[in-house]
């Protein structure tokens, strides 16, 4: 099954370089090319969200079985602030990360694709930050926008000691 | 003084819940686990998480992939892969391709397997792959009807 993440990597390269589908991607690919079971990827935000103009590196980490099991895949720790992400670590909620929404058709740039989407289309009913998540139910775009754009411009969320 | 259950509201669901504990128990000392035990103890999650427990856990029996169809080499075109390796299923001489039923997704056996025996849906249309009675075999159906008529 190793083959299929060679082969992944082999048609990436060609991918991202002629495909402007993906030009939000900037970078797709092992850390090294020893290990093609630790990967990395920079994504630039969404136009039209307070992401734009920002980029955003995630980490990903494919087990042995993959692909009848899903890759991890994170954003960097206290980089993304957004209602299916967890601040603090950069956990992602995302269905088909889980195993139980993961299929094996499924490869790294289409989950990579997927969590490009989710910056764009937040999911208030499975909120890893209930603050953000509220301001989405309220449907208060521009309170939710502005937050959002005040964390990446470095705006402090509060001491994390006594967590 | 109210009850705990008067101030939560719970006595009127709380009688069948007690019935179906005192069953359990009854069981469980009889038999230890068996079979209605377990369908028992379902009754008291609630349905949401049944689905989700019951449904994760099994994957499709080895029987059933066993049965599925093999495809023939002259039905595969060149460019045809399997999408769990990604591999065309030509490069193999020998390539041990399976269809899926109703939805008729192909992929190679050794790779759709693995997956099977941990999931009952197909990689690409999520489409239950169990959900599907098997084809009755309509002439014995005909066979019976006329034993109907005659008898």
């Amino acid at each position: 099954m190793s083959q299929r993440l060679a082969k992944e990597y082999r048609a990436l390269s060609k991918t991202l370089d002629k495909d402007p589908e993906y030009a939000h991607i900037v970078r797709l690919c092992p850390v090294s090319e020893e290990n093609l079971r630790k990967w990395e990827s920079l994504i630039t935000g969404p136009p039209d969200t307070p992401y734009f103009g920002h980029e955003f590196a995630l980490q990903i980490e494919v087990p042995e079985a993959y692909p009848i099991e899903p890759p991890k895949m994170q954003f960097q720790p206290r980089c993304m602030p957004h209602c299916n992400v967890d601040f603090d670590s950069g956990r992602i909620c995302l269905s088909v990360l889980e195993t139980a929404h993961w299929t094996p058709a499924w490869d790294l740039l289409h989950v990579v694709q997927a969590v490009w989407l989710l910056l764009s289309s937040p999911e208030p009913d499975s909120p890893l930050d209930v603050d953000l998540a509220c301001l989405v139910r309220a449907r208060d775009l521009s309170a939710h926008n502005s937050l959002i754009a005040y964390y990446l411009n470095g705006g402090s969320r509060g001491d994390m000691a006594g967590r | 003084m109210s009850t705990y259950e008067e101030e939560h509201n719970t006595s009127s669901n709380s009688n069948p819940r007690r019935d179906l504990r005192a069953q359990i128990r009854d069981l469980y000392q009889e038999n230890g686990s068996s079979a209605a035990l377990l369908q028992l103890l379902a009754q008291l999650i609630p349905e949401s998480m049944q689905e989700e427990l019951l449904n994760e856990k099994e994957g499709c029996p080895e029987t059933f992939i066993d049965s599925l169809p093999r495809v023939n080499k002259r039905a595969m075109k060149r460019t045809d892969a399997c999408s769990i390796c990604c591999c065309s299923y030509l490069d193999d001489t020998h390539p041990l391709v399976v269809e899926l039923p109703h939805c008729n997704h192909r992929f190679d056996l050794e790779c759709v397997a693995v997956w099977l025996s941990k999931s009952r849906t197909c990689p690409l249309c999520r489409d239950d792959v169990l959900s599907h009675k098997p084809n009755v075999d309509v002439s014995n159906v005909e066979l019976e009807e006329d034993w109907g008529m005659y008898g």
